[in-house]
């Protein structure tokens, strides 16, 4: 069975509230991959949300994460280290930007999903905690899996 | 030689600080317990009659209790250069000790100095510590005081840490006990009244005569650096720091040194951004050869897998060695310059 590895979350905020760049339809989309017969692993910390994967590996070391992105079919993340990490093993995945700008924060080997350019924050290089939460600027789980089968189809 | 016969004139430059450091300074040089012969007080300042001031008849009285000589003499106002220069002429002690007047020695400084001295060795330094802020420990791979390494902002004097061993080095600073055969060249009279680089220019040349320098890191005096008096003061300029450092690069080229810098990375910031700096470590070093990488960070673990030229601290670190560290900030970097291409190529423009 082929693997999926979502890291779903970015760091949780010094204010208490949600950071604005967790993709929030995070358990359709990991139903939708399921259905499609894969085995899906969230990693992340203690403390996070449960996203309705087959595992979650919790606390991993650098070392394990790059042995998981070595071994997957493909990987999903927002805006946060994961997306790096893949980049320096040359690991093709899918990053949901929401307020963040991926052309400074992305990188052009992944396919970087964006709603739109007028969402993203004004201020990019402003702390988190000033920005508000809003899940209306991300783009559905639907047209994340478009974007999915397509490159489903060219592996 | 036997090193309790050595006979030591102690010797201070000091300017408006009468009521502040100077008595301090004085005071541990009285409190000693290995004893200089005599203290040569230079003063640049307000020019006092000491010997009328309640408090300097204590202190002398003081000096005349332990034994200890004391003249004051009055300096021609033209920084503290002229008086260590003055001073190296009217010692009548084969060896001097030269100290600011803001240096506090503990009572052990001189017997601990000496003890280090062979018919080789030009002068010993002890530490020169500031109590204000916490003191560390002398990092692993620290340059030894290397005059090649002297201009590296990220190689601070070693005498400002705490560390273990006596170390042979190529320039000291501050408050040192020196040889007056091995400073026959005296001071450098190009520099202008800051004296910026007066100590490493002097030592420096002792070592290129043949001398050994030496720091022994027992001996601790604390320097309690005082904003307001000083030697410095009214010539306190950037042109004259501008100047002096300009005397002392013409030396270092007159005599053959070759200048070698580390690179010095600061990451105060994610691990993603760590990540994505470790990109171009690979152009760093292919741009930096001869350099060594040393990065302060939050998540080490990154960078396990470099090799010895790559060398881990921490930011407690960076900000104690370096003070201020906004200029390494990369969100800070990005902002300022409206960013609007990717952060790997920030991280290029900040470091490459």
């Amino acid at each position: 069975m082929k693997t999926i590895i979502i890291s779903p979350f970015s760091r949780f905020m010094r204010n208490g509230q949600l950071n604005p760049k967790n993709y929030p339809y995070w358990k359709e989309l990991v139903g939708m991959l399921k259905e499609k017969g894969y085995y899906v692993i969230q990693v992340g910390i203690d403390g996070e949300a449960v996203i309705g994967a087959d595992e979650f590996v919790k606390n991993p070391s650098l070392k394990t994460l790059k042995k998981m992105i070595n071994e997957c079919f493909i990987w999903f993340s927002v805006d946060n280290f994961f997306q790096h990490l893949a980049y320096l093993l040359n690991k093709k995945g899918i990053v949901i930007f929401g307020q963040s700008d991926p052309i400074i924060f992305g990188h052009n080997t992944n396919i970087n999903m964006l709603k739109d350019r007028r969402f993203l924050k004004p201020l990019q290089f402003d702390i988190w905690e000033r920005s508000i939460f809003s899940e209306d600027i991300f783009p559905k789980p639907e047209e994340v899996m478009e974007y999915f089968n397509k490159m489903e189809g060219e592996k | 030689m036997n090193n309790k016969d050595i006979d030591i004139t102690a010797e201070i430059s000091t300017a408006g600080r009468y009521y502040s450091t100077l008595p301090m300074a004085i005071v541990s040089v009285a409190n000693q317990t290995y004893k200089p012969k005599e203290i040569l007080i230079y003063d640049d300042g307000e020019q006092k009659d000491l010997r009328q001031e309640p408090l300097y008849q204590y202190i002398f009285g003081l000096l005349q209790e332990k034994g200890i000589k004391w003249r004051v003499g009055f300096g021609a106002r033209m920084g503290q250069v002229l008086n260590h220069q003055r001073a190296l002429q009217e010692a009548e002690t084969e060896w001097l000790w030269r100290l600011d007047d803001d240096n506090v020695a503990e009572p052990d400084v001189l017997e601990k100095l000496i003890r280090n001295i062979t018919d080789k060795t030009g002068a010993v330094a002890g530490l020169v510590l500031h109590p204000n802020r916490p003191i560390l420990e002398l990092p692993k791979f620290w340059s030894i005081n290397k005059i090649e390494d002297c201009q590296d902002p990220s190689m601070l004097n070693i005498q400002w840490f705490k560390q273990k061993g006596v170390k042979s080095v190529d320039h000291l600073y501050s408050t040192f006990i020196y040889r007056k055969e091995a400073a026959k060249h005296g001071y450098n009279m190009d520099l202008s009244p800051v004296g910026h680089r007066e100590e490493t220019l002097l030592t420096y040349e002792m070592k290129r005569n043949g001398w050994d320098l030496i720091l022994d890191p027992e001996a601790v005096t604390w320097h309690f650096r005082l904003g307001t008096g000083g030697i410095r003061g009214k010539f306190h300029t950037k042109e004259a720091f501008d100047h002096d450092e300009q005397v002392f690069l013409s030396k270092l080229k007159e005599w053959g040194i070759k200048l070698k810098y580390n690179k010095l990375v600061v990451l105060d910031c994610g691990l993603g951004d760590h990540l994505v700096f470790s990109k171009i470590i690979p152009e760093i070093k292919k741009k930096y050869p001869n350099q060594k990488l040393i990065i302060a960070c939050c998540f080490p673990e990154v960078f396990e897998d470099e090799d010895d030229n790559v060398i881990l601290i921490s930011i407690a670190d960076a900000i104690s060695h370096c003070g201020d560290i906004s200029s390494f900030n990369i969100y800070k970097w990005m902002w300022d310059r409206n960013w609007k291409k990717s952060l790997e190529d920030a991280f290029r423009g900040l470091y490459l």
